[in-house]
């Protein structure tokens, strides 16, 4: 069972109405059996004994290290460094060991020994990084004394494993989850925002990702045939696959949740209006970005390691050197790290290191490039500055695209060599390319699939106008006359009914973040 | 030390890290009224100001403090003046 499926449906209305039936005080215990219904349906069955060792030895941690935090923080470092390799160790073998093992098998024959390890073939725990992520920010908190630790196993069980969230995530903290607990009163009105939400997130993915896939999937497998302005089309094509799909899911998961009255945080917010790559990062994905930020890079900055070297730096190259290049290092390593996340494969550590390299240069050369301005007289609020800084955003973050689709890093660096090179760029190679791609499939399906992209891509803009305005669409909507109001429901419920991609051959598993 | 020579001192600690003489913070001034406090130079802010005064912050009080008067506080609290 899976987020676009018919099933998910049926299984959200036997919860809702169970959850709203039974008194308040025991509302928690529904979500916590829906969510074991959902894992059993959605998962690998045995694979829940990773998700149940996670439970226990967070739920067991995190009190062991709130007792003893005070009189003893050595026993409460112990017993964090413990949970914390436990859990993290299961998420490296799950998902690293593969890598692991075929790096150092690279590295055995580069000295000449033929050492013979077989990859593993393990099934991983469904939604294992980002439950991971989320158990190990509560520790944390625990221990850093920002969250008091949650006594009952169960309810520790429910936030790990909070079913809407589970295979995609946002990354929530255990404060923003306490409502999980809470009794919660039927209210219309919630209910039918979360699933007007859950139907903008169907179209975003059934309609318009579904039906730019099977394009997107084709310039890039068949790459050796298109170069040039076609590639750059075909990136321009999955940046919006990713984010209707990715964002989509995140409107599905936001508005399941939101029907039981519990509110997570968002995880996008009009990610393409930001200014800069950092800015970026802080607008998509926004619960990976902050968990890096606070449980990675913080501590990295404030250990002893990091101090050390800023007192040697400030001693040997001046103040300015002790406060950047540590910056620098730690924030290398959370790029690397946001990268890495995604998957065990040097393609994905690229991606953080141009991230991190992009991030970096632009704080560098910060003030040279605001003295250019000044120079220039540009004026960094003007509009079309604005545009600009967008625009160059998106192009640096589609070229992070290339390293995240490639398998490798040799065909991310073709495909980048393709995109730029001045011979491929030729408006008469575009058209050679063009008639490749059209007799490779029925034109008519192509523009009846590019009207669909385009419909759905006005419901996404819709929604974008009213986010820039800081205005709830769902509330302008819910203030309309009900012929309006329900006009326009019939309108988006038939887009995703006749222009989605669904059915018999439909893979709803595949939600791209889906796979991490 | 008293309250306003520890704000003296952590005025100081502002011009180093922001590069900018002419910031005069007070009790009340918050990431909001500083244009290059961000998440990255308040965790620099603190090294700085954990290495003058001698003491760690508790992480808890790194990413609750609200204002330059609740450092202050916490520095009077737990530093050896």
């Amino acid at each position: 069972m899976f987020l676009v499926t018919f099933g998910f449906l049926v299984f959200m209305a036997v919860t809702m109405a169970v959850y709203y039936l039974v008194p308040g005080k025991i509302q928690w215990a529904v979500l916590l059996a829906a969510s074991a219904v959902f894992y059993f349906c959605a998962a690998t069955p045995y694979t829940v004994i990773y998700l149940l060792v996670t439970i226990v030895t967070v739920w067991a941690g995190s009190n062991y290290i709130d007792k003893v935090r005070e009189d003893s923080p050595r026993k409460a470092k112990r017993a964090l460094i413990a949970t914390l390799l436990v859990n993290i160790g299961i998420l490296a073998a799950l998902k690293y060991m593969n890598f692991f093992i075929s790096n150092f098998r690279l590295v055995c024959q580069l000295f000449g020994k033929g050492q013979e390890i077989q990859t593993v073939h393990w099934a991983a725990s469904l939604g294992v990084s980002f439950y991971t992520l989320q158990a190990v920010s509560y520790l944390v908190d625990v221990y850093w004394g920002t969250s008091k630790p949650q006594k009952n196993l169960f309810k520790v069980a429910l936030f790990t494993a909070y079913f809407p969230q589970m295979s995609s995530g946002p990354i929530c903290r255990y404060q923003e989850m306490e409502q999980l607990y809470a009794p919660h009163k039927f209210d219309y009105q919630k209910i039918s925002f979360g699933m007007q939400r859950m139907l903008f997130g169907f179209i975003k993915k059934l309609v318009v990702a579904e039906n730019l896939a099977v394009y997107v999937n084709y310039i890039f497998d068949e790459s050796a045939n298109y170069n040039g302005m076609f590639l750059w089309i075909g990136l321009f094509a999955y940046v919006i696959q990713l984010y209707a799909d990715f964002s989509g899911c995140m409107d599905i998961v936001l508005g399941a949740s939101e029907c039981f009255g519990i509110y997570m945080p968002e995880n996008f917010n009009r990610p393409f209006h930001s200014r800069s790559i950092q800015e970026f990062w802080k607008r998509w994905h926004i619960t990976l970005g902050s968990f890096a930020q606070d449980y990675i890079m913080y501590p990295i900055l404030r250990s002893r390691a990091w101090t050390k070297m800023r007192k040697n730096l400030k001693v040997k190259y001046g103040k300015a050197a002790a406060k950047n290049v540590p910056t620098y290092i730690a924030m290398m390593i959370l790029w690397i790290y946001i990268g890495i996340w995604h998957g065990g494969a040097w393609n994905y550590v690229a991606e953080g290191i141009w991230f991190g390299v992009v991030v970096m240069l632009g704080q560098l050369l910060d003030k040279q490039l605001k003295k250019l301005m000044r120079l220039l007289r540009i004026s960094g609020e003007s509009r079309w500055w604005h545009g600009f800084q967008s625009f160059r955003t998106a192009v640096i973050y589609g070229v992070g695209v290339y390293f995240f689709r490639a398998s490798t890093v040799r065909r991310a660096l073709h495909y980048v060599k393709a995109s730029v090179s001045p011979k491929c760029l030729a408006p008469s190679n575009f058209l050679m390319q063009w008639q490749v791609f059209s007799s490779s499939f029925p034109v008519k399906e192509f523009y009846k699939a590019m009207l669909c992209v385009g419909i759905g891509f006005f419901f996404m803009l819709v929604l974008t106008w009213f986010q820039a305005r800081e205005k709830s669409f769902y509330q302008w909507l819910a203030g309309r006359n009900i012929v309006i109001r329900w006009g326009i429901l019939y309108v988006m419920m038939f887009t995703v009914i006749l222009l989605g991609v669904y059915g018999p051959e439909f893979n709803a598993s595949q939600f791209i973040y889906g796979g991490f | 030390m008293s309250r306003e020579e520890i704000l003296r001192k952590v005025n100081e600690i502002f011009w180093d890290v922001f590069d900018d003489e002419s910031i005069v913070v007070t009790e009340e001034t918050t990431a909001a009224d500083i244009e290059d406090w961000d998440s990255l130079t308040h965790i620099t802010l603190i090294s700085e100001v954990e290495g003058e005064f001698g003491f760690t912050f508790a992480m808890k009080d790194v990413l609750g403090m609200k204002n330059v008067g609740e450092m202050l506080d916490i520095i009077m609290k737990s530093a050896k003046l």
